[in-house]
């Protein structure tokens, strides 16, 4: 963390992230890749993500088609990088809201205690209760079928996660002598909990953010793939890979591409949190 | 008048379901201009006093009776929000541990500048100046570039320093300092006792409760002390009244287990048996069971205190 800080200049720091952390640094370059392809998509992709051509369907990787073309002849490479947009704009919209909902109330049971944090942990208890696949799949098949309807399930399963989680790093901090030293010094509780406890809360928070981000991905995939997420023609990966079940003989892939992209951003996000993990606790103690 | 007067202040601990007295009517006044040392061992109450006073105790504490009285507020009473206006503003507090009391996030000039921007109306150049000031004052070599340093590039003695600038960046009336040296080794030690004499006691005339277990530092800096035993006050006056007759058989026995210069190689004397716990304290004089000159009556009465002299006031039925 030290040296991080104090690196003069940004190749010297990502020397330093490499010789700290392997698992970052890959794991982090993944989703950077990806991001930037993702975010710039229609700046270089050669076709339209729902472009068919019709005299080339199925067919494997070629000059003009790289990673291949689906039945409708569409490309396979366009389709994931916008995949891809779906799957990134639903895993920071859920672990966006989940990460603000769930750390405002574990701060807010950490630091009161007493009644409140029961009124506030025992339904998130309840909410844990259940599989994530299961809570996801009921209320995106109860309320409805789009990007926005799984952010905010998957938002719901996140919640009970990261109140947790902040709630575990608020006892710690509340007993911390800092935090006794800013009450004697006068500190609101408004400030205690903003200035002096959630930041030093993030380290935990952004580990599990980071393996979330992963989850979410699988989750979305998953939805789409039993058809309670993205509506086909729109590309997601889960629905490229549900899509090509039916051609997996003649065009393989069909289901290889869309399933190693869904491995490689869940990988990168895993190395980036276990990395994270190792980095910011370096005494290995398991949260 | 007296600047802070604790009244009958007792306070219990939950292990439980028992409340378990901690502090039994505890009290004592601070004047202006003075240190008034707490000693006692480990467990004897003496921060639980501290922590009484700031309204800092843990969740499972509380003060179950008493009044603790500053510039005509009851703190033992006040509403939170008056609290937090007193705090680092009339009554502030450094703990043992300097290194572990700023927030690790912040430099430590932010940390300065947050506590005078609180509680006076500074724009934030003027903070910063005033920070630069007391910097300086609490003799941090290089103050400007310190400043921005972050707490762990701080040595304790230094982050000792910075604590006391925070403390008493708001020109408190009163300092609570609980155990300030101990993690401190012997010259640091000196410098921060005399810093808080000379810039609080002396050119304020702000009162200090300095809590320590060591008699030394007691000596050297207070001007008055209570010696405590298992919760209660059993000895109080001048600290060379008490230092050169102690009355109480506790205060004897703690000073009589102090090494002595001149002695080079001995025996080092040990008060026999050990301090009570909170649950199984016993009735009457609480010393009555290690006390060599206990006697019948001190099983079953607690003896209050009671002035010997005008210095000096002692629980003990030795001196009825």
């Amino acid at each position: 963390m030290r040296n991080m800080k104090t690196a003069p200049n940004p190749l010297a720091a990502t020397r330093a992230l490499y010789r700290s952390s392997r698992s970052v640094f890959f794991g982090g370059a993944i989703i950077l890749t990806l991001a930037i392809m993702t975010a710039t998509a229609p700046w270089y992709s050669p076709y339209a993500p729902d472009a068919m051509d019709f005299m080339a369907p199925l067919s494997g990787p070629s000059q003009a088609h790289f990673l291949g073309t689906d039945n409708f002849g569409r490309d396979m490479f366009t389709r994931v990088i916008y995949g891809y947009q779906i799957s990134l704009a639903v895993a920071l919209g859920s672990v966006g809201f989940g990460m603000v909902v769930g750390v405002s109330l574990g701060l807010l049971a950490g630091y009161f205690g007493g009644v409140l944090e029961n009124l506030l942990m025992r339904p998130m208890d309840v909410l844990m209760a259940f599989p994530a696949i299961v809570l996801v799949v009921a209320l995106t098949g109860f309320v409805g079928r789009d990007e926005s309807v799984m952010i905010m399930a998957v938002a719901v399963v996140y919640v009970p996660i990261f109140a947790r989680v902040m709630r575990g790093a608020t006892l710690e901090l509340v007993n911390e002598l800092f935090v006794e030293g800013a009450r004697a010094r006068g500190a609101s509780h408004l400030r205690l909990m903003l200035r002096h406890i959630l930041p030093n809360a993030i380290p935990p928070v952004l580990i599990q953010a980071s393996i979330l981000m992963g989850i979410a991905i699988l989750l979305e995939s998953a939805l789409s793939f039993i058809g309670l997420g993205t509506q086909p023609p729109d590309p997601s990966l889960g629905l490229m890979l549900s899509e090509g079940r039916s051609f997996m003989q003649q065009a393989p892939w069909m289901v290889l591409v869309p399933g190693l992209a869904i491995s490689l951003a869940v990988l990168g996000f895993n190395l980036l949190g276990n990395g994270l993990q190792e980095l910011l606790n370096p005494a290995g103690k398991g949260r | 008048m007296s600047l802070l007067s604790v009244r009958d202040l007792s306070t219990e601990f939950k292990s439980g379901d028992r409340w378990l007295e901690a502090v039994s009517d505890v009290a004592f006044d601070l004047q202006r201009g003075e240190i008034l040392g707490l000693v006692g061992e480990s467990g004897c109450g003496k921060s639980t006093i501290a922590y009484s006073v700031m309204r800092l105790l843990a969740a499972n504490a509380r003060i179950r009776s008493g009044e603790v009285w500053l510039d005509g507020l009851n703190l033992a009473s006040l509403d939170e929000r008056a609290l937090q206006d007193l705090r680092g503003r009339q009554i502030s507090m450094i703990f043992q541990d300097a290194t572990t009391a700023l927030d690790p996030l912040y430099t430590v000039g932010h940390q300065v500048i947050e506590t005078l921007q609180e509680h006076l109306a500074l724009d934030p150049a003027q903070a910063r100046q005033r920070a630069l000031e007391l910097l300086r004052q609490l003799g941090i070599p290089a103050a400007e570039q310190r400043l921005n340093a972050y707490p762990y590039q701080f040595s304790g003695g230094m982050s000792q320093r910075i604590a006391l600038a925070i403390a008493i960046a708001c020109h408190p009336q009163v300092l609570i300092a609980d155990e300030p040296t101990t993690a401190l080794d012997v010259t640091i030690q000196a410098q921060i006792l005399q810093l808080i004499r000379q810039l609080l006691v002396e050119e304020q005339g702000a009162g200090v409760l300095l809590i320590t277990h060591d008699l030394g530092v007691v000596a050297q800096v207070c001007d008055r002390v209570a010696v405590m035993y298992a919760g209660k006050i059993v000895e109080f006056g001048d600290v060379h009244a008490l230092f050169a007759q102690p009355l109480h058989p506790y205060t004897q026995a703690l000073l009589n287990s102090l090494p002595s210069k001149g002695i080079a190689r001995g025996q080092l004397e040990t008060i026999q048996g050990r301090v009570p716990g909170l649950a199984d304290r016993p009735a009457g004089c609480r010393f009555h069971t290690r006390c060599p000159h206990a006697r019948a009556v001190c099983r079953q009465q607690a003896p209050p205190l009671q002035a010997v002299s005008p210095q000096q006031q002692v629980a003990c039925v030795l001196y009825d």
